[in-house]
């Protein structure tokens, strides 16, 4: 099996280099485009450990609609093609760096530290027939419901939120 | 030899601080906002590899190596909500630029002074 092993290294160097071009890249619509093949690359990863439903729904929810509403954001709002290049204080940038760092290796110490073992057998991947009957199984129907709750609360908050004042367009009006 | 779950685990690390980083320092608010998703995608990748490869710690009274389906409705879950919060977001974004016309969001410091 050590196509698995080429094939995880070949799609971690994607991501990577997708992170990456965000953080070099200067133009903001090439950033969500490099964010577009990191998410491209984590589907590809579920694929790759058997979880094909979700890697499919990565691909249809991520990299379809997440940037897709990304590239609609950075179009509707005015913007200089570029990225305001570095931040003014460099204190800025050396903390962030550092916070990130510090926050690696304390994951990476943490996992050192854990015993985690692959089992040896893997059964066949899970179909999406069963992760249908195990979200209806009615151990997790009302947090099922919810979540269509919280989709609608989402859409119906999200046009409120966006949609323009009204005592501006009124003022447009009278002009 | 298959690709260990710690692999995984450490990739997904990496991967979250970058995401952390570049939430940090872009300047975007687009991007700022595309960079948490790198996050969130990134524990992602904890929860579907934790599933795939069945009882993470096999004990003598969990010697079952199946692959758990809990995990991937929890990350299904969380797709859900990542979408809804991208929507949220963004129409926030965009409810703030009609107020300050600038995406950087070092100019949306009103609540600093």
């Amino acid at each position: 099996m050590a196509a698995n092993l080429v094939v995880f290294l070949i799609v971690a160097a994607f991501v990577l280099i997708g992170g990456m071009v965000m953080l070099t890249e200067t133009r903001v619509l090439h950033m969500a485009f490099a964010v577009a093949l990191s998410f491209l690359g984590i589907a590809a990863f579920f694929f790759l450990l058997g979880a094909e439903f979700l890697g499919v729904m990565q691909v249809i929810v991520y990299t379809g609609a997440v940037t897709t509403l990304a590239v609609f954001g950075i179009m509707l709002t005015k913007h200089d093609a570029e990225d305001p290049p570095a931040n003014p204080n460099r204190w800025h940038r050396l903390l962030s760096l550092f916070v990130s760092a510090a926050l690696f290796a304390i994951f990476f110490y943490a996992l050192i530290r854990t015993p985690l073992y692959t089992p040896v057998e893997r059964e066949t991947p899970i179909s999406a027939a069963e992760i249908g009957a195990h979200l209806f199984s009615g151990q997790y129907v009302l947090a099922f419901e919810l979540i269509g709750v919280l989709l609608l609360a989402a859409l119906i908050g999200s046009v409120v939120l966006a949609k323009e004042d009204a005592p501006d367009r009124a003022k447009e009006d009278r002009r | 030899m298959e690709a260990a779950l710690s692999q995984y685990v450490l990739f997904a690390a990496l991967l979250f601080s970058v995401g952390l980083y570049a939430a940090l320092t872009r300047r975007n608010a687009v991007i700022v906002l595309l960079a948490i998703e790198l996050m969130l995608a990134a524990a992602l990748i904890n929860l579907v590899a934790f599933s795939s490869s069945g009882p993470a710690i096999l004990t003598a009274d969990v010697p079952d190596a199946r692959p758990a389906v809990s995990e991937q409705v929890f990350a299904l879950m969380i797709i859900a909500v990542a979408a809804a919060e991208v929507a949220v977001g963004l129409a926030v974004l965009i409810a703030l630029y009609r107020l300050k016309a600038t995406p950087n969001v070092d100019m949306h410091d009103t609540l600093k002074h």
